[in-house]
């Protein structure tokens, strides 16, 4: 960047100016200038894709939503607006402290049970799943919507098999695991090697049991 | 520039200078996602997308940005391109996009990505970065794609989530987990060097194999340097 050598025919101070000037631009305003140019044209291209992609994104996810809810509740064909825990509490419900949400389902007006979001904590942090309570106050369904259990022990958690020994439970102090085989409806049997995996998703599935059979009973329809 | 030249570039990212086997770049999401050969390639596809963007964009622009911002220009670029497939990918491919999950927005430090960025597509023209991108996201896919299957196979018993070895033996969940990630890689690279070595009958020094083609014509191999320890930090 030394140019003040360079020959020519102004005076001195005047080309070390003119020298200043330039690198003053080279080194400074260019970079700043091709910086910003580029932050804005990407900004741009993002504003442009998010505005394409965020309503498939959101409808998708509204879509999953339901086809869960649809899946742990057979029984309903629609489900009205999520009542979330601060929803219920302020309705003068104890909710147990793995609920995250509930949603009353219903078929042709009538009550048809509810779906209960839960999030208890696992191994792994907390395990997100949906338990389908029917409008006789038994469980008709479990999911696990996300986990991060162990990959081959918790992750079991996650299949019909130890699901399905939920499906039909009516009484939330009935749920218990056991380390051997299940001899009784409401006796889980633990996953080998994920016990605290098991362990968690049986609480949620009795606090999610509790929560919609407080529900109904305080909004009389059961 | 000649179709010699192109050939080369094109085919270095394959097994030459594979960006997992050989410049064992980009580690941290090559052990987390290889749990299932599907992660492996829906990961391999992702960061091979973003490449190809960022490379040709990189390469594009190469003469107009300063030194000086130059490595926030092209994190901005490459951060771009990034977010750009995670929104699609939300939007069309969304139980992919579940199972990789932090993994697809990591890519933007993916090192593999500035590596490129640095040693190839800012030295050379839009075209040849465009086929470099091609050779090392088709190296990088393949690698990631052959270390999730072994690891799903033996790991889980199924491959592509079809169940391949029901009764033959019982999976050992070692191999998902991230030891078994390690264990496959080690195994791999080892083969791949044993099979170059038996090939060529010459040892294949790693240093050299890294810098391999860019070095040879002559943009000297600073870049080899840098790869070289981000690759061992990473």
């Amino acid at each position: 960047m030394t140019q003040q050598n360079s020959s020519g025919t102004a005076s001195a101070p005047q080309k070390r100016q003119a020298a200043d000037r330039k690198m003053w631009y080279r080194e400074m305003v260019n970079p700043a200038v091709v910086l910003f140019l580029v932050g804005l044209i990407v900004t741009g291209l993002l504003a442009v894709v998010y505005q394409m992609a965020q309503p498939i994104i959101v409808e998708r996810e509204a879509k999953e939503k339901m086809a869960s809810l649809q899946t742990v509740l057979p029984a309903a064909d629609t489900f009205e607006p999520e009542k979330s825990r601060s929803i219920l509490e302020q309705g003068g419900l104890t909710v147990p402290e793995t609920v995250v949400s509930l949603y009353p389902g219903m078929k042709g007006g009538a009550f048809a049970g509810c779906a209960v979001q839960v999030a208890p904590k696992g191994y792994g942090g907390a395990i997100s799943m949906i338990v389908g309570v029917g409008a006789d106050g038994a469980i008709s369904g479990v999911i696990i919507i996300s986990q991060n259990e162990t990959p081959g022990l918790g992750t079991k958690a996650a299949e019909p098999a130890f699901l399905k020994q939920y499906n039909a439970v009516a009484d939330p102090a009935g749920l218990q695991v056991v380390k051997r085989v299940a001899t009784t409806r409401g006796e889980i049997e633990a996953l080998t090697g994920a016990t605290v995996t098991s362990r968690a998703v049986t609480r949620g599935v009795t606090d999610a049991l509790t929560a919609a059979r407080e529900f109904m009973k305080k909004e009389g329809l059961q | 520039m000649n179709v010699k030249r192109m050939k080369d570039v094109l085919t270095a990212g394959l097994l030459k200078e594979n960006p997992i086997i050989r410049l064992l770049l980009g580690m941290c999401p090559s052990l987390a996602v290889t749990t299932m050969a599907e992660n492996g390639l829906g990961m391999g596809l992702a960061a091979t997308v973003v490449l190809i963007g960022s490379n040709i964009a990189i390469s594009s622009v190469r003469n107009i940005v300063p030194d000086k911002v130059r490595i926030p220009v092209f994190i901005t670029i490459i951060a771009g391109f990034v977010t750009v497939v995670q929104l699609l990918m939300a939007a069309y491919l969304p139980d992919l996009n579940n199972r990789l999950g932090i993994f697809i927005p990591l890519i933007v430090v993916n090192c593999i990505i500035l590596a490129r960025a640095e040693m190839f597509a800012c030295k050379n023209n839009p075209l040849l970065a465009a086929l470099d991108a091609i050779g090392m996201g088709a190296g990088f896919t393949g690698a990631l794609f052959i270390i999730g299957s072994v690891r799903e196979i033996l790991g889980a018993g199924t491959w592509m989530g079809m169940t391949l070895t029901k009764d033959l033996f019982d999976p050992a969940s070692i191999m998902i987990l991230p030891p078994g990630g390690f264990l496959v890689m080690g195994v791999l690279i080892a083969v791949v060097n044993k099979v170059s070595i038996l090939r060529t009958g010459k040892k294949a020094v790693p240093d050299a194999a890294g810098c391999g083609s860019s070095c040879g014509d002559g943009e000297g191999c600073a870049g080899c340097a840098i790869v070289n320890k981000e690759g061992g930090a990473v």
